[in-house]
């Protein structure tokens, strides 16, 4: 026999078709700089300037030791509207309704007057997206979440009163699940019907990474400041994930057990996946008063180390594949204000263009990027004893428009519209 | 003189070939079973009006695109699977209308079909055979697809009044197409698998006949319509492709002793040996396996029976390749003399369907595998309405790429959710509560197919016996 035919076509079936996208990396580092439309980096004068600059809390020591938590609440939607020839013209299904809540947590404690230890949680990329049970894009995707959690340490030094410089490590750990739904042709209605759901998943903390990061922060004089960072990219292999097949009846009991023989139902195989994220770097310019700070910041996302996803099963080697991604380096820039109208509040504007690293041939169920526009507005809240306060921040995302143009890698070709973002959040910040 | 120049730029604009919108006023196919339809051993309407050319003609939006329908079970009764462990396909049993006019009910349509697709045509037959309706309606069978297309022996040609025979070519000229489509050549070649016995003359057309018949067909087409839009498709690359080739397997494990080989009249299966379709039935009835007693499996063609060979040795599999590859070239030699003839290569896309690279659609993959693999129909040779719509997909996209045409991508959704023919049909599905059989194929239901698929073929044999292993005839 050429080779045998119901397992060859389950793995053909099978190779799964995900496409990581743009979207997953998170800008949600803390509320006073998502306020600013995440012109931060020049400015970094709280603890997520763990993210935004390793080097700002060089300045900050005079503040004493530390701690401020937050989180914050993402709520997106985003519609999809089909062409021919799949799923065709007129169909149409929305993302459903989920709310995320990347946490952020750090401590900063002076080591010295010019020295600064800050030590973070936080979630720089995730992704999260579901779809209806049935719908048509359901053999790519049907629910996805990824999380990335980083933990990191980090020095900040200032070498003088005007300058300083910053780095650290992060251990990277990846939480992934991807369920999608596995078609196989029916021979008996020589129609395309679900014999499966397979959910693939990390199934503990051992799939990581170390990262590293560096930064500077300048004080020009005249109220200007520059700063600079740099996050590396990395690569989580998960070495610990696994594959759950469940069946999926069809009403034909000699189909069934022919597919109940093709596809490892009871194992949980595993699978191993190697995951590259991308490195990022922010250079900003500020000007500041005792009134007013005003903040611009350009950057970029090195994505294209996003060229391709491998899964692997070591024991079925003809169910590993690889995704080709093709994924373009990608630009932001970030505009901020912040009004300081009393010594108690402030109130703070931004906003941010985040282009997309997608290309349209691999936007998909799993992930349908665009190019963003970010509206951001915050107010910040110091207490008069200076020991505490807090900041909200509250940002209107809009996903550009986009077609995949007739050429979806997975074939499931239309319009994603309508794609928005609100983000809702507050951290609080105590001093000692 | 600024008018001049207007007049000008407009009369080179009309004139500019590049974007000529391709006219699908009128549009016939010609072919053989594949542009008919036939599916699953059948002729009928549920994947006529699913074959490529009325795919084309819908999306195109033609206005008269007639054809030959039949009514359930087809003509002849569809293969239906009954079974898969043990896998068993068989005729379906649901009878033929009794009058001959519910079962061929368009055979009263007073004007030529558009749909010329003729089950077992060969290219020799598109230029030189003729049917006749009242003999499919008096119940003789012998030539019925050419009786059941063609109908009319004759015609009176308008120019010269005299009676000319009304062949398929004839019928396509005569209604004056602006598009035709051409899929012909495969009955030339791949009834040397059908039969497993590649000869020159009997299961295949001499290449030099061929060449001839070819150059004739498509010569014709191009000059008698110089205004029309012709796309032509070559045949499929390679006999190994094909589920009726690819499926059975010619070893087995027995415990303890490993894999052996299954036994042919010539010796053991060896490496590049494949067994067709209705070698299951036979190896389901004990015979050609590796054990005392058991009757050889038959390697060819036998000429006193008519019952074909079972094995395609791997030197006849690379004759059958080599022929194949051989017509491709003439196909292309001769579409390429005309410039409103356009090629359409189908070997990329079956290369893509064997080694599951061809685009998905939502994630979901075909393949040309046997029975799950979305493309072919029960009897492992002619697609179904999946199948259909990929070839359909191609010359759209041909049509839309180079010539200028705008039409829709087809709906493959519903195409791939739309099930076979018992998903519309009011007998339901054929299997509940049928009686599995011990046979991959049916030996009654492979010989329906195959009389109907290659009514010629004994009766060459018997004209002009060849010694059974004369396989080197082939040039």
């Amino acid at each position: 026999m050429k080779r045998q035919i119901l397992i060859a076509a389950a793995v053909v079936a099978l190779a799964p078709s995900l496409s990581w996208g743009a979207g997953f990396a998170l800008f949600e580092a803390g509320n006073k700089a998502q306020g600013m439309g995440g012109a931060f980096t020049a400015v970094a004068n709280d603890p997520s300037a763990m993210f935004w600059n390793p080097a700002g809390m060089a300045f900050e020591t005079g503040e004493g030791m530390q701690v401020m938590a937050g989180v914050i609440f993402i709520a997106p939607s985003q519609d999809f509207t089909g062409s021919a020839p799949y799923p065709g013209e007129g169909y149409t299904s929305s993302l459903e309704e989920q709310i995320f809540f990347p946490p952020h947590l750090y401590v900063v404690k002076p080591l010295s007057d010019t020295v600064n230890f800050s030590f973070g949680v936080f979630t720089p990329f995730g992704l999260g997206t579901e779809w209806p049970e049935g719908f048509a894009g359901r053999y790519i995707s049907t629910k996805a979440d990824l999380q990335l959690i980083d933990i990191g340490g980090q020095v900040s030094w200032a070498l003088c009163e005007n300058f300083a410089i910053g780095g650290g490590i992060d251990y990277m750990i990846a939480s992934i699940e991807l369920n999608r739904v596995v078609p196989l042709f029916n021979p008996y209605t020589q129609s395309v019907a679900d014999v499966a759901t397979v959910k693939l998943q990390t199934d503990d903390m051992s799939n990581n990474s170390w990262a590293w990061n560096v930064g500077f922060l300048a004080k020009l004089g005249g109220g200007f400041s520059i700063g600079g960072m740099y996050r590396s990219d990395f690569t989580v292999k998960g070495t610990s994930a696994s594959a759950e097949f469940n069946q999926i009846p069809t009403g034909y009991p000699d189909f069934d057990a022919v597919v109940a023989g093709a596809l490892p139902f009871d194992e949980n195989p595993d699978v191993y996946t190697e995951l590259n994220f991308p490195d990022f770097w922010q250079i900003g310019l500020a000007w500041s008063n005792e009134k007013l700070t005003i903040s611009g910041q350009y950057g970029e996302m090195g994505w294209s180390v996003f060229d391709e996803l491998r899964i692997d099963f070591p024991d079925y080697p003809g169910l590993s594949s690889t995704i080709v991604e093709n994924y373009s380096d990608s630009e932001q820039y970030r505009f901020g204000l912040e009004w300081q109208a009393s010594p108690v509040w402030a109130f703070r504007l931004g906003y941010v263009f985040d282009e997309t690293p997608q290309p349209p041939e691999s936007m998909s169920p799993l992930l349908s990027d665009g190019d963003r526009d970010g509206y951001t507005a915050g107010l910040g809240f110091v207490s008069k004893s200076s020991n505490w306060g807090f900041d909200i921040g509250y940002e209107y995302l809009v996903l550009e428009e986009r077609s995949t143009g007739g050429g979806s890698y997975d074939g499931y070709d239309g319009f994603y519209h309508d794609g928005v973002a609100h983000l809702f959040g507050a951290s609080f910040t105590w001093k000692f | 003189m600024k008018r001049t120049l207007l007049v000008l730029c407009a009369a080179a604009l009309l004139a500019s070939p590049a974007l000529a919108q391709v006219d699908f006023t009128r549009y016939v196919a010609l072919g053989d079973s594949l542009t008919a339809g036939f599916a699953s051993g059948s002729l009928m309407d549920y994947y006529q009006e699913r074959s490529y050319p009325a795919l084309i003609a819908d999306q195109a939006g033609v206005g008269t695109f007639q054809m030959p329908l039949v009514a359930v079970p087809g003509l002849a009764p569809a293969l239906v699977l009954e079974s898969l462990s043990p896998l068993s396909i068989a005729q379906t049993d649901v009878a033929p209308p009794s009058d001959p006019l519910e079962y061929f009910y368009n055979v009263t349509l007073e004007a030529p079909y558009q749909n010329l697709g003729i089950p077992g045509a060969d290219t020799t037959d598109l230029l030189a055979t003729t049917g006749n309706i009242f003999n499919l309606i008096g119940g003789n069978y012998d030539n019925v697809m050419f009786d059941l297309i063609l109908r009319t022996p004759q015609v009176e040609d308008p120019t010269t009044g005299q009676l000319v025979d009304y062949t398929a070519l004839v019928s396509a000229i005569g209604q004056q197409p602006t598009f035709v489509t051409v899929w012909i050549g495969s009955n030339d070649v791949l009834g040397a698998v059908l039969a497993a016995t590649p000869v020159d003359g009997i299961t295949m057309t001499p290449l030099a006949d061929f060449t001839a018949a070819y150059t004739q067909l498509i010569g014709a087409l191009a000059t008698s319509l110089p205004n029309a839009e012709i796309v032509v498709l070559n045949i499929f690359p390679d006999a190994r492709w094909i589920p009726f080739t690819a499926t059975v397997p010619t070893s087995t494990e027995i415990a303890g002793v490993g894999t052996v080989p299954f036994i042919g009249e010539d010796g053991p299966l060896g490496p590049g040996d494949y067994l067709t379709l209705p070698a299951g039935s036979m190896l389901a009835q004990g015979m050609g396996l590796p054990v005392p007693g058991s009757p050889p499996l038959p390697e060819n063609l036998n000429p006193a029976t008519g019952a074909p060979g079972v094995i395609l040795r791997a030197a006849e599999i690379e004759l059958i390749n080599a022929r194949l590859a051989a017509v491709n070239q003439v196909i292309a030699g001769v579409t390429g003399q005309f410039s409103n003839v356009h090629l359409l290569d189908i070997a990329p896309i079956f290369e893509a369907l064997e080694n599951g690279h061809y685009r998905p659609f939502g994630g979901i993959e075909l393949t040309t595998e046997f029975l799950v693999g979305g493309i072919f129909s029960y009897d492992g040779f002619h697609p179904q309405n999946v199948g259909q719509a990929v070839v359909a997909s191609a010359i759209i996209d041909l049509v839309n790429d180079r010539l200028g045409a705008g039409l829709p991508a087809l709906d493959m959704y519903r195409i791939l959710n739309e099930g076979g023919w018992q998903a519309a049909s009011p007998f339901g599905i054929v299997c509940g509560g049928c009686d599995p059989k011990q046979a991959i194929l049916t030996e009654q239901a492979f010989m329906q197919l195959y009389e109907v698929m290659l009514p010629e073929l004994a009766d060459r044999w018997q004209r002009q016996p060849p010694s059974p292993r004369q396989t080197s005839s082939v040039d």
